[in-house]
């Protein structure tokens, strides 16, 4: 028990560090009032204010009236505000569930990332799906056979698909499967389970391939090194059968690193869905994420370190929780 | 012998046209046809059986022609076939040689005629089968159609021969020519004469041209010696330069024509009958005379298109566009959000205009849209709109002049919106620019006097939407992703970076003056692709029926679609890409800065690898089609010889803003953008010898915040190219520039604004084209911006769709359609065939 405790307080730590790190960020390298006020923030009103800026033309501009406007503006976001308390009032609504609303439209922060949010962690799981699928199965056979034209071929084509920039991989499946042979769609549908699954396949195919070679080349490396141990060489003495000592016996205390990595990928994975949800049009976190950034659209791009540092968070959590499982001597080391 | 000839025979000469439809081989009689319309004049008719005068008596043996009983002869016909078969595109009668020969003919023989309208192409086949008794068109009798067909005899034949030019001494007859192996033989790619020739002359002598007239040219030019041509014997070759041509002696090919029959037909000995008949009493003489000489002066502008007219198609109700838009809006209230091209697309389905602008050259004819019509005070500067009545909007709520006055005052709140109309509306007016006279009539004050005023509101300003839905929207701002308008769409969904979709508006106010009498798709839906070439590949792949895009890459996509029928249409004529200087700062402040940098763009460099040969180069604000392009304005460019002197004498004065001889500069883009990359590279090489470039990449707000704010010395930009200049003069005033500026290189030239204003104010419009050229002399002079292309929008659509450019105004007038749909109740005509 004390070891979740002690994990959840860490959690919280890392969120925290997270958020703040962002806000900082946000504050400093963009300027939240830009959103607010649009192209008066970017004029200094205090020297318009004090009439040290002559108006070039004597006409158009900035006036005093709209320098009004922007000290309005920073007084009702508390822009004049330290930072720190700028941060703590941040925090005090989002524990009331309050992410605020987004400059880029006005809509609360809650209602983009619940709507956008499934679509993200839909072709994620599918993502991961796909490289499990993918990469268990062949690693077991490259491991049995190791060095034999399967796992030759296998680590070749491995290396090429983690070498494989995401948006390359993209936009050649893209070109293949939607223009060329037209068995996909070339965008997000949401008609129904089947339609979602359809227009998942691609993008989740993009994730998954770099990513199932990462996991082929971890699993197949630890079984290779299990399969060596002195209890599969007894199991084989005791004429256990090959398939019965690998999957009793060899794959379970073979699954750490790739547990691991299934985890730490989770990360990567959304950063690769920035690219992937570009090229095949799904409305998700990564898109949103991006524009956000560039918009410096100040509560949203919060909003999303929240929801994405702390999922990540939560996912290597559980990644943790399931070592007990692999392998039970965990929690009792703990 | 001519005279002899003239006089008494009926020898038929009929021009390209007989020689189109004499052969198997031509499979596009259409095509020969109307290449050859000039020459029908020129045909003439000649005896082809030496009649004897003495024929003309009435035929003693009338009564001996054989009596069908009133059996009916169906006639395949083209009705497209001068002189032969037509219809008159004027009255819709039918005429030409065919129905009165056939005519004459069933009418001694007693028999019914049953023409039925019938494409070329398969004429032949068709009477050989027996689905026709007989066909029109003048048919040449060959060995290979005999295999098919039965023929009568000839009634009519056509001669080839050569025009030479008038006094050719190098040889007197045609075997001479044959025998001269240096001699050459002109004529038009495709036809008999083609064929004749060279089975005459061999394929080394023949000389190829596109039309019958350039052969002829080069005749005349010297470039060939010979024409062969079908000829009008006894006239002569009676075309263009007839009088400095003539024909040589002798005939290459007399090609027969004859009514065709299936084989083993009864028709055609009675037919054969009635053609000798007709031939001894001389009536088949004057048909000639009436059909094959001058006196025959229908052409091919006066006919239909007979057998190869279109259906008239009638529209189809129903269906769903998909139409890609390059990037998402904000939103779609008109009244908060500003809209780039994403977000005008979808508002001119959802809204209409207070204005509407028709296709005139100036832009400057408007028609009433939301307001019905207009006045203004004798000094242009009070304008008074008479809202159209009885128009609802999606909610249900109706318009009226107080909807209409909040929502513009809503759009005048937006800074930089205000900005660009401030020297358009007297918005320091007490009481406001804006002001609602009655229920239906709103008032606007203009600063200045304005002739075109109008055109303010043809656009974004001129948006309306309910004022139920301004108010809510201003509590939820949520609301304004669901706008709701006036126009022949509704808001159906919406789901941001992905797709937005709208549903027909039954109720359309403007239903009643569209020809269907309602629109006619059940939905749009309007898909975001930010990557045009995927977009392209989406198109490709059926999964949208209409792209737009100004990318060249994904144009290139696009046109490969043209042969599997899509239907591509590309223009640069609405935009301009450019790049501009900033003069309230150094270095630009200075002219001889300014001309430096324009005399050392590298821009063909810019057109071969920015615009890949694609694009054209722009040399003032104005593409050259429109009437306000002032050809004497030619920016320099690509000549950094002239550059150096200027760069040394500045230094010179300027050692503070220059480092090794060189100025320095900061070059400005937006981005991360692969192309904005490529053109900074491209276009910083031609500046490097005599600038220090340094790279300043902003993301796309900042970009605008820096230039709106004058913090920039050089950056890339798009804009202008709008139809009516009116609106493109706040980018020049001085009144545009503050610490805001519209004016993004804020260089304030009096003489240019006074230029600009007076134009405004001038209802003489040769004056306010005038007024513009010189503009373009002063912007050139001025040096602060680098004109680079045109830019090229590429407009895609699926081969099905039609009515893309159908929307009238109900005057009647049309809005100037680029092809790219949208805006005006465009969308409203659109429609799916089957």
């Amino acid at each position: 028990m004390g070891f979740v405790l002690k994990r959840v307080a860490q959690m919280v730590a890392v969120i925290i560090a997270a958020t703040f790190l962002a806000f900082t960020a946000m504050s400093y390298l963009g300027d939240p009032l830009f959103n607010i006020v649009g192209f008066h923030a970017s004029v200094d009103c205090d020297a318009v204010l004090a009439g040290e800026i002559e108006d070039v033309s004597g006409q158009g501009g900035t006036d005093v009236g709209d320098c009004e406007v922007v000290e309005a503006a920073r007084e009702k976001y508390h822009l004049n505000d330290p930072l720190p308390v700028r941060y703590g009032r941040w925090v005090g609504d989002v524990v009331q569930g309050d992410l605020g609303v987004s400059f880029k439209n006005s809509m609360p922060v809650t209602t983009i990332i619940g709507n956008r949010i499934p679509k993200s962690i839909f072709l994620m799981v599918v993502a991961e799906i796909f490289a499990l699928i993918i990469a268990v199965p062949a690693a077991i056979r490259a491991a049995y056979k190791a060095n034999r034209v399967f796992d030759k071929s296998a680590t070749v084509s491995s290396f090429g698909f983690i070498s494989l920039p995401n948006f390359a991989l993209g936009v050649i499946l893209f070109y293949l499967f939607v223009v060329k042979w037209q068995i996909f769609p070339s965008r997000y549908e949401d008609d129904d389970l089947f339609s979602r699954l359809r227009s998942t396949v691609l993008p989740g195919l993009t994730l998954a391939l770099p990513l199932a070679a990462t996991y082929f080349r971890l699993l197949r490396t630890d079984l290779i090194t299990t399969l060596q141990e002195d209890f599969v060489l007894m199991a084989k003495a005791k004429g256990l059968s090959d398939r019965w000592i690998m999957f009793r016996h060899v794959l379970r205390p073979s699954l750490f690193s790739l547990v691991t990595v299934f985890g730490l990928s989770t990360g990567g994975l959304i950063g690769g869905a920035l690219v992937v949800e570009q090229i095949f049009v799904i409305p998700g976190l990564g898109r949103t994420f991006v524009e956000a950034v560039i918009r410096d659209d100040f509560p949203l791009v919060l909003g999303l370190v929240t929801i994405i540092s702390s999922s990540f968070i939560a996912i290597n959590f559980i990644v943790d929780l399931f070592y007990s499982v692999i392998d039970p001597r965990v929690s009792r080391e703990t | 012998m001519k005279t002899f000839k003239r006089s008494f025979g009926l020898l038929l000469v009929i021009g390209l046209i007989a020689a189109a439809c004499g052969t198997d081989g031509d499979d596009d009689a259409s095509s020969s046809a109307s290449s050859s319309a000039a020459v029908a004049t020129t045909a003439a008719p000649v005896a082809t059986t030496a009649a004897p005068a003495a024929a003309v008596e009435t035929s003693e043996d009338e009564s001996t022609l054989p009596d069908l009983g009133g059996r009916t002869v169906s006639v395949a016909i083209e009705n497209a076939y001068l002189p032969y078969n037509y219809v008159d595109a004027e009255t819709g009668e039918i005429g030409g040689f065919d129905y009165d020969f056939f005519g004459e003919i069933c009418n001694r023989l007693n028999c019914e005629l049953d023409y039925q309208e019938f494409a070329w192409e398969a004429t032949i086949q068709s009477v050989g089968d027996g689905t026709f008794d007989t066909a029109g068109g003048g048919i040449t009798i060959t060995a290979e159609r005999e295999e098919t067909l039965d023929f009568t005899d000839s009634y009519i034949s056509v001669d080839q021969r050569l025009i030479v030019e008038l006094g050719e001494d190098r040889f007197a007859s045609l075997e001479e020519f044959g025998q001269m192996d240096e001699l050459t033989v002109c004529s038009q790619t495709g036809t008999t004469n083609a064929e004749t020739a060279i089975e005459n002359f061999g394929e080394d002598r023949v000389v190829l041209f596109e039309t019958f007239g350039f052969a002829v040219q080069a005749l005349l030019a010297g470039d060939c010696d010979s024409v062969i041509m079908d000829e009008t014997a006894g006239q002569g070759y009676q075309g263009e330069n007839a009088e400095s041509l003539e024909l040589l002696e002798g005939v290459l090919s007399a090609d027969e024509l004859g009514v065709p029959f299936p084989n083993g037909s009864d028709l055609v000995a009675p037919f054969n009958a009635a053609i000798s008949s007709m031939k001894a009493d001389g009536s088949l003489f004057e048909l000639g005379s009436k059909y094959f000489t001058d006196a025959f002066t229908v052409t091919y502008d006066d006919i239909g298109d007979g057998a190869y007219a279109e259906e008239e198609v009638v529209p189809v109700a129903g269906g769903t566009l998909r139409l890609m838009m390059e990037a998402e809006s904000d939103g779609i209230n008109p009244t908060v959000n500003r809209f780039a091209i994403s977000g005008h697309m979808m508002a001119g389905a959802i809204f209409d205009t207070l204005v509407w602008v028709t296709d005139d050259p100036c832009a400057c004819v408007f028609v009433g849209g939301l307001a019905e019509s207009w006045t203004s005070s004798d000094d242009l500067k009070t304008w008074d709109f008479k809202i159209r009545e009885n128009v609802e909007f999606h909610d249900g709520t109706m318009l009226d002049a107080e909807t209409v006055a909040f929502a513009v005052g809503r759009q005048l709140a937006d800074p930089l919106i205000s900005l660009a109309l401030k020297p358009v509306l007297d918005i320091a007016r007490e009481g406001g620019a804006v002001e609602v006279v009655d229920d239906m009539t709103v008032r606007f004050h203009a600063l200045r006097p304005h002739v075109d005023f109008p055109t303010y509101f043809s656009g974004q300003l001129g948006y309306i939407p309910s004022l139920a839905y301004m108010q809510a929207a201003i509590e939820d701002p949520a609301l304004n992703q669901m706008p709701v308008g006036t126009g022949a769409f509704m808001m159906d969904s919406r789901e941001q970076d992905l797709m937005t979709r709208v549903v027909k508006n039954p109720n359309w106010w403007y239903n009643d003056h569209l020809a269907a009498g309602e629109v006619l798709l059940d939905a749009i839906e309007f898909y975001v692709y930010t990557d045009s070439e995927l977009g392209a590949g989406a198109m490709e792949a059926g999964d949208l029926d209409g792209v737009s895009t100004s990318s060249i890459d994904a144009a290139m996509i696009l046109r490969e679609l043209a042969d599997d029928g899509y239907q591509v249409v590309e223009q640069d004529l609405g935009e301009e890409t450019f790049a501009m200087m900033n003069t309230s700062k150094a270095p630009f402040d200075d002219i001889r800065a300014r001309k430096a940098l324009t005399y050392a763009t590298a821009k063909a460099d810019y057109l071969e690898f920015i615009g890949q040969g694609e694009l054209r180069s722009a040399d003032t604000w104005f593409p050259p089609e429109s009437i306000f392009h002032n050809p004497d304005v030619k920016q320099e460019a690509d000549m950094p010889e002239m550059a150096a002197p200027l760069v040394a004498e500045y230094c010179g004065d300027n050692p503070d803003n220059c480092s090794d001889g060189k100025i320095n500069m900061e070059f400005q883009y937006s981005g991360p953008s692969v192309i904005q990359d490529r053109i900074f590279d491209v276009l910083s090489a031609g500046y490097e010898p005599y600038f220090n470039v340094t790279k300043d990449m902003l993301l796309q707000d900042d970009h605008i915040t820096q230039t709106a704010i004058g913090m920039f010395d050089f950056l890339t930009w798009r804009q202008m190219g709008a139809r009516n200049p009116d609106g493109d003069g706040v980018w020049i005033v001085c009144d545009a520039i503050g610490v805001l500026s519209l004016n993004w290189p804020r260089y304030c030239d009096p003489a240019r604004d006074e230029l600009v204003y007076g134009a405004r104010g001038n209802t003489d419009r040769d004056a306010v084209v005038q007024a513009w050229k010189d503009v373009a002399a002063h912007v050139q002079e001025s040096y602060t911006y680098v004109m680079l292309t045109h830019t090229l929008w590429n407009a895609t659509y699926d081969p099905r769709l039609r009515g893309m450019c159908s929307f009238t105004f109900p005057d009647g007038t049309e809005p100037y359609c680029r092809g790219t749909g949208g805006g005006y109740g465009s969308y409203s005509t659109m429609w799916f065939e089957e």
